[in-house]
């Protein structure tokens, strides 16, 4: 007991002693620091990367306008390995280092894990790199989100496919990794069947870095399932679709974002199939993403430049809109004054990749309409076949 | 030159230290890690306590890895359990922390039992993959059981109390992991110097010698399990209150090879090289950070793309030139630079 | 009865790649007593140089096999002499360790060189389909079960009759009395290196070929641990069955009984069959005297 008491007396003579240092918000009269937490490494590292030269291109942009007003944007990414303990481990870092605001914010269970400490400290981020339910619902003082959840992206497709594509003796599938990025697309499967009353086979789940999906495929096989979601980060969809080439299994298939991903694309070529994926910006090299990849060519290296895709994109349009908050706060911005800009309805700007984007105070989320992509990976294409609507 | 010091009695020799110049510096030492969090920043002092809570759980795995020669790839499974116990008794169940981090180490030292019995005839790497496959199949049960664990989504504790400290301040949980850290050592250092510790030495040298001199390979072979795994379970228990919020992610066979890391690079068989260990492998990745913070903004900007990789490099080629120059780890190099100066002039 | 012999099929293309791969392991443990936690990452070094050779060359596979070979032999004796003759004579978990660096060490070196995205690997031997009855494979997943017998043979008569092969055991049996008899001990590491690194290149190289080229490719190496101790240690041919085991019951467990349990059921075969063999199905009992 006496230990304890000393500790805690000796703590409290610290907390005393430092408060007044604990001001520190990332914002200094030259320079304003957004933080990212990515995995700039492992197997996600092809997204995170991306995510971060998108931030890295909306502040290059906006300083090369001077600034917000006359202080530098400063992108500081810590790398979370797509381990959320890390990603934890990681904001605390960017707290005590200084930062204003958070655009990355690791994937699902990063994210979550971080939120508490969000909602403790007060720190403004837009949640884009993987969108999470549970980060704006219920509402958190101080966090936004853009985009829509896996559930609605995945939804968008069953039942575009169910309206125009239903095979004869639907039978729905669903093949999904074992953590909360499986969780939600299995919520959108579920929530297919429920709504669509067609037959299903049972949730087939896999162990997240998994390679081969052979028994997979043959328990899909066996199932007469034809209509199926590739529930695969990356690599695993190209995977999951030549064990399934191999049987020439009549298949409808939906995706997650990734699969528009050049490399996925690539590896899924030679497989005969074209599937489908959701997504709720425009797609890399459309009209929509000009303006995104102008300004990249100007303030990025040839080797980054390579590193861009499509989480490049919500990256971008996550740290535009942050910076743009800032910007409408004048010349002494504050955390505060920049969530209030974020929840006032007014309008933000994002390049053409999305229509301008608002938040609400009973609202923080924004560009929820998903529009349904018919990939074709042999030509690389990524075509729209719907308008964007809510789901 | 310092002459030598003469251990003449029994007792003095297995005596934590008759020395007072390494009480002294102890305390010292000990002084410094109490003043250290008032000057400097909250990272720093987050990174001390990931430091401390690797530290217990290296010196848990010394006593089964180092001391009694039980190779064990295991550690992130007993780690897990701990972790998960005092985060679902606090979360799910109310108990109050101080209780949940004591049944971490409880329930991790009975899993141990579990692992150390159908165990108990293997050796070497034998018993390092058994661990191994245990520790796969603890993640994968609490991924799979999810109306106990939550599974996938993990769990969540909220601000907690231990003994009048405030965890969610940094400060005050590094006290915590400080003080345990502290204990456990002290613990360890007199388990090792009584029957059990030498019995366990015994083992590791020589199993059938050892059996031959009246030892019980079964009953000692299975308490080094269990006091083992009870450090560790503490370890993970206290990596629970750190994060606040956990899942199975982290509880690779990566962590499992790190913890194996730290007691070799460390030196095996003592305590004080599994703290070594733990603070060298844990800093490491650190410190090349701050190296290559230390280049040019030109070179940083120029390595931007790769600065990831460039830390593993460093990271993994400090290893191997550390164990080229020292092979008995940080410990043997500590001794030899002891060595050096007490014999010097006349050291070569 | 068709999905049933469908998965045997599945798990044995997969079985092959970890037999080969713990072939490799039980190598270098048998004549040097060190388990090479850089295994795969020497595997992945090969399938990268491999693959940018047969890029920028377009080699037909059958040459860009036997270069290969060559290369992951230099690897392998490059690797040895480098990071693991100098440690000769220190305690082995000094040198476990200096493998746990390298396999750090590697893993970064590779993302640097080659960048972090996935890539195919194009080779003559992939996209066809074979038709064995109801059991259908693409051409490279038989090709993976073909190559992995033609190396459990080509191991098993380099050992059994090659002068080599013979010196290489004799050391593993007594390091001294091969010293003793004029075998050339330090060679006999680096052989063990060469051929650790060209089998389980191999194995990296068919591994690329049927899923892709990519900087998680080492994580096989791992997978394949339990495979070297399901069959022992010290047993290159019993290794190589233990990996075709686990790859079978992997996907039989997964088939029918699903829960995830393609990962774990190895590991549980594994504790079973260490109560029963602690030596493994195939690993002698090693005779201790006090």
């Amino acid at each position: 007991m006496k230990i304890s008491k000393l500790g805690a007396l000796c703590a409290l003579a610290i907390s005393t002693a430092l408060s007044p240092a604990m001001a520190e918000e990332g914002i200094t009269d030259t320079e304003i620091v957004i933080g990212n937490i990515l995995p700039m490494t492992s197997s996600a590292a092809l997204v995170g990367r991306a995510a971060h030269f998108g931030s890295v291109v909306a502040a290059a942009e906006a300083n090369a306008d001077g600034g917000v007003n006359g202080r530098q944007v400063v992108i500081r990414t810590e790398d979370d390995g797509y381990v959320p303990a890390r990603t934890v481990q990681g904001l605390r870092k960017h707290i005590d280092e200084g930062v204003f605001g958070l655009i990355g914010t690791g994937a699902g269970a990063g994210t979550a894990a971080i939120l508490p400490i969000l909602e403790e400290e007060g720190i403004p981020a837009i949640v884009s790199f993987s969108p999470l339910q549970a980060a704006v619902d219920p509402i958190k003082p101080t966090v936004f989100m853009i985009g829509a959840s896996y559930q609605d992206l995945l939804f968008a497709q069953l039942k575009y496919i169910h309206e125009n594509h239903n095979p004869d003796n639907a039978k729905y599938g669903v093949i999904r990794q074992d953590d909360d990025f499986g969780k939600q697309v299995e919520e959108a499967f579920t929530r297919a069947v429920d709504a669509f009353e067609v037959d299903a086979a049972d949730p087939i789940r896999y162990k997240r870095g998994q390679k081969d999906f052979g028994a997979e495929i043959l328990k899909v096989r066996s199932n007469g399932v034809n209509v199926l979601i590739a529930g695969g980060v990356t690599t695993e969809i190209p995977t999951m679709l030549k064990e399934s080439s191999k049987f020439k299994l009549p298949l409808q298939v939906a995706t997650v974002p990734t699969s528009t991903l050049p490399p996925i694309m690539k590896l899924s070529a030679p497989y005969g199939y074209s599937y489908y994926s959701g997504d709720y910006i425009s797609p890399m090299g459309s009209e929509g993403t000009a303006h995104f990849m102008e300004v990249a060519k100007a303030s990025l290296s040839e080797d980054e430049l390579k590193a861009l895709n499509r989480y490049a994109v919500t990256g971008y349009v996550a740290t535009r809109m942050m910076i743009e908050a800032i910007r409408r706060c004048g010349d002494n911005p504050t955390r505060a004054c920049a969530v209030e800009k974020l929840e006032s309805g007014e309008e933000f700007d994002t390049a053409g990749v999305t229509l301008p984007l608002t938040f609400a105070k009973d609202r923080h989320i924004s560009a929820t309409a998903v529009r349904v992509l018919e990939v074709d990976p042999v030509a690389g294409s990524v075509t729209p076949v719907t308008d964007f609507a809510q789901y | 030159m310092r002459t030598h010091h003469f251990v003449e009695t029994y007792e003095k020799h297995i005596a934590l230290s008759d020395n007072p110049v390494t009480w002294s510096w102890t305390g010292l030492l000990l002084v410094a890690l109490v003043v250290f969090p008032f000057a400097t920043s909250n990272y720093l002092i987050a990174l001390a306590t990931t430091v401390g809570i690797a530290a217990i759980g290296a010196i848990g795995l010394n006593i089964l890895t180092g001391v009694t020669g039980l190779i064990s790839l295991g550690q992130a499974g007993f780690l897990a359990a701990g972790c998960y116990t005092t985060a679902l008794l606090i979360a799910d169940y109310n108990w109050p922390p101080e209780l949940a981090l004591i049944a971490a180490g409880v329930v991790s030292a009975l899993l141990s039992l579990v692992v150390g019995v159908p165990s108990l005839r293997l050796k070497g790497l034998y018993l390092a993959i058994t661990t191994m496959a245990f520790s796969f199949i603890i993640t994968h049960f609490l991924l799979y059981a999810e109306s106990v664990t939550h599974g996938p989504y993990g769990v969540r504790i909220e601000d907690l109390g231990f003994l009048g400290l405030d965890l969610a301040s940094p400060i005050q949980l590094y006290f915590l992991v400080l003080a345990v850290a502290v204990i456990a050592a002290i613990a360890a250092l007199n388990i090792l110097r009584t029957r059990v510790g030498r019995a366990f030495t015994a083992i590791r040298d020589h199993d059938i010698a050892a059996r031959v001199m009246g030892i019980s390979l079964t009953q000692y072979k299975l308490s080094a399990f269990v006091i083992s795994s009870f450090f560790v379970g503490i370890a993970g228990g206290l990596m629970a209150f750190q994060f606040r919020f956990i899942n199975v992610d982290i509880f690779n066979l990566l962590l499992s090879v790190e913890a194996l890391a730290m007691i070799i690079v460390g030196g095996l068989g003592s305590v004080a090289g599994a703290i070594l260990g733990a603070v060298f492998i844990v800093l490491l990745p650190e410190a090349t950070r701050e190296v290559i913070d230390l280049l040019p903004t030109g070179i940083t900007s120029m390595l931007s793309t790769y600065i990831y990789e460039i830390r593993g490099l460093l990271t993994g080629l400090t290893i191997i030139i550390m164990l080229r120059i020292e092979p008995h780890g940080l410990i043997g190099l500590w001794r030899d630079i002891k060595r050096y100066w007490t014999h010097w002039p006349l050291s070569v | 009865m068709d999905l049933f012999l469908n998965l045997v099929a599945s798990g044995l293309v997969i079985g092959s790649i970890y037999g080969i791969i713990a072939i490799a392991f039980a190598v270098i443990f048998k004549t040097t007593g060190v388990l090479n936690f850089a295994q795969g990452e020497v595997m992945m070094l090969v399938a990268y140089v491999s693959w940018s050779l047969g890029t920028e060359l377009s080699l037909s596979f059958p040459v860009l096999v036997i270069v290969s070979i060559g290369v992951a032999a230099l690897i392998g004796i490059i690797v040895e002499r480098l990071f693991i003759r100098p440690m000769i004579g220190q305690p082995i978990f000094a040198i476990v360790m200096v493998t746990i660096g390298l396999a750090v060490m590697l893993r970064s070196l590779i993302v640097i060189f080659w960048g972090a995205d996935a890539e195919p690997f194009n080779a003559a031997i992939e996209g066809g389909l074979v038709e064995i009855g109801p059991v259908v494979l693409f051409t490279e997943q038989l090709f993976a079960i073909i190559l992995f017998f033609a190396i459990m043979t080509a191991v098993f008569l380099f050992f059994r009759f090659t002068r080599i092969g013979i010196a290489m055991r004799a050391t593993a049996m007594d390091e001294t009395a091969a010293l003793l008899m004029g075998v050339d001990v330090r060679r006999i590491s680096a052989l063990a290196w060469a051929i650790a690194a060209v089998v389980s290149g191999l194995a990296g190289i068919t591994f690329a070929i049927m899923f892709s080229r990519a900087p998680d490719l080492w994580f096989q190496g791992l997978r394949a641990f339990p495979a070297t101790i399901l069959g022992g240690l010290d047993s290159p041919l019993g290794s190589g069955f233990g990996g075709l085991i686990i790859g079978v019951i992997g996907d039989l467990s997964e088939g029918y009984i699903g829960q995830g349990l393609k990962e774990i059921s190895g590991f549980i075969v594994i504790i079973i069959v260490l109560m029963v063999r602690p030596y493994g199905l195939f690993g002698e009992k090693e005779l201790e005297r006090v």
